[in-house]
């Protein structure tokens, strides 16, 4: 029996006239919770456009299930109260329990948007996704606009209520990122990056600073191989083996390879 | 429901204020008619009005006009709205209407009356022509605008998550449009009011303009002044209610 991954891409390459964006990225997610990440311009927002066949791109993408887009502004229509606003996603949606769900607390169902905040507004377009029933979630830095605390919660909540859903998440929030992310994809300039995660670790522990000073220097293409490697020795020592997989270049002996070797 | 009542109530307070004003300009005109220092045929008094305004078959003018202007905003605003949908379903005609609708609408529905006359005679359709000409443009224009205006994002945020297209339009059209909808009746229901007057005074027999203009003949200022002073109390009327009706709507943006 052929096991269909949830979302595939192959070989995606987009290019705005001939300044290539994307360039040759292959990554698959089934059930897990994705994050891009990425400085500003290296194309997350285009990867997210190209699975939403919105731009032009070639190259295989592949998706298996319904698909809902939480997008970066504007998730709540303001002409509609929270209840018509989920209900869009789905006739038959048990509004109280979704609100619930989403911790949305003593907020009527019939509140407009103007008299909602940010955080609130998210939760509605949680509760949305929820209720649309998707299996593939596409999220465009839904929580960018907030305070650091309340973006911190909701993209646990998200991470809490999305589980056993493919969701793929755009951020630079490399902190979040790696905190929360069972697959993380780090773009770069005409460069990726695709890492999984076997288990979690505390936030608040050193080994966690430990791992995003590793992740950091990802973001950019100057990578100190060796240093990266060693201190991913370290960290399979302090936690567990293969705590980080390099899935794109998982043919390598060592699991830990943080910059595309040379030729 | 709360917010109903927090946006009603500035209302009230204008309409009192407004009320206020308007008393003191009256008993301005009184006092002015009080002085007798014009003939009763060039200056009425506003008591005067008042009382000839009481007379029974004043409301049957009044009701004759109502109704004309009922019957051609009702046609105005089906043809606005079928036009409009016309131009959501097809995006393509919108430069070709907006190119024709542009033009025309510059042509003001008085001068749109000897041609009528010719068209449809004396009688009631060229009157209705000349409403639905008036109420049309402005309905059409304001109705166009409010489609423009619709934020592209959450149309998208609507038909990217609905199944059916029937209920993407449905939320997004039909319930985004409708603040725009009243405020276009109310701009429709302005013009077409006018445009009736103004039919009604050149062939009529009937109505609040064929009043003022029997007044004219019989050089009965009361008669004339009465009919310019329902004339707007109506305007006003309806044009009170329906801005209570489009607040109401537009509250929730």
């Amino acid at each position: 029996m052929v096991c269909m991954a949830k979302l595939k891409v192959q070989n995606l390459n987009v290019s705005f006239g001939d300044k290539g964006v994307l360039q040759d990225i292959t990554f698959e997610a089934d059930n897990q919770f994705t994050y891009v990440i990425g400085r500003s311009g290296v194309g997350k927002s285009t990867l997210l456009k190209c699975l939403l066949g919105e731009v032009k791109y070639q190259g295989n993408i592949t998706l298996n299930g319904k698909v809902v887009y939480i997008p970066q502004a504007n998730q709540m229509v303001p002409w509609l109260n929270v209840e018509q606003n989920i209900r869009i996603a789905n006739d038959d949606a048990d509004i109280d329990n979704l609100l619930e769900m989403v911790e949305l607390y003593g907020v009527s169902k019939y509140a407009y948007a103007r008299n909602l905040s940010g955080g609130q507004i998210q939760r509605i377009a949680l509760a949305r996704a929820i209720a649309s029933g998707a299996d593939i979630i596409l999220c465009d830095e839904p929580f960018s606009a907030l305070d650091y605390l309340t973006r911190e919660k909701l993209q646990e909540l998200a991470k809490k209520i999305f589980e056993g859903k493919t969701v793929i998440y755009v951020t630079h929030d490399l902190y979040e990122a790696t905190y929360l992310a069972d697959l993380l994809v780090i773009l770069r300039q005409r460069d990726y990056d695709v890492l999984k995660f076997s288990q979690k670790i505390d936030r608040d522990s050193q080994l966690f600073f430990d791992v995003i000073s590793l992740l950091r220097p990802a973001f950019l293409n100057g990578v100190d191989k060796h240093n990266i490697r060693a201190l991913g020795r370290s960290l399979d020592k302090r936690i567990a083996p293969s705590y980080i997989l390099d899935l794109k270049n998982e043919h390598r002996p060592y699991p830990l390879v943080m910059a595309k070797e040379g030729t | 429901m709360y917010y109903k009542v927090e946006y009603i109530k500035p209302a009230f307070h204008n309409l009192i204020f407004e009320a206020l004003i308007i008393v003191f300009l009256l008993s301005i005109w009184q006092g002015i008619y009080e002085t007798r220092l014009f003939s009763e045929i060039v200056v009425t008094g506003p008591l005067k009005v008042i009382e000839y305004l009481w007379r029974p078959d004043i409301l049957r003018q009044w009701n004759i006009s109502l109704y004309r202007v009922m019957v051609g905003l009702l046609i105005a605003t089906s043809i606005a709205v079928l036009l409009l949908v016309a131009g959501i379903v097809f995006p393509k005609i919108q430069s070709i209407m907006n190119v024709l609708v542009n033009t025309l609408r510059f042509i003001p529905p008085i001068a749109w009356i000897p041609l009528a006359i010719i068209w449809f005679g004396i009688g009631e359709s060229s009157k209705e022509y000349i409403i639905i000409y008036g109420g049309f443009f402005s309905m059409f224009l304001s109705l166009f605008d409010a489609y423009r205006n619709l934020p592209k994002e959450s149309l998208k945020l609507i038909s990217i998550n609905t199944s059916s297209r029937l209920k993407a339009a449905y939320y997004g059209y039909v319930l985004g449009l409708m603040p725009g909808f009243i405020h276009s009746i109310r701009l429709g229901f302005g013009v077409a009011w006018m445009s009736l007057v103004a039919a009604e005074l050149i062939a009529s027999d009937a109505g609040l303009g064929y009043m003022i203009e029997e007044g004219r003949m019989l050089l009965d200022t009361t008669q004339v002044v009465g009919g310019m002073v329902l004339i707007g109390l109506t305007g006003y009327v309806f044009d009170f209610i329906l801005r209570i009706v489009e607040r109401w709507c537009a509250w929730q943006n």
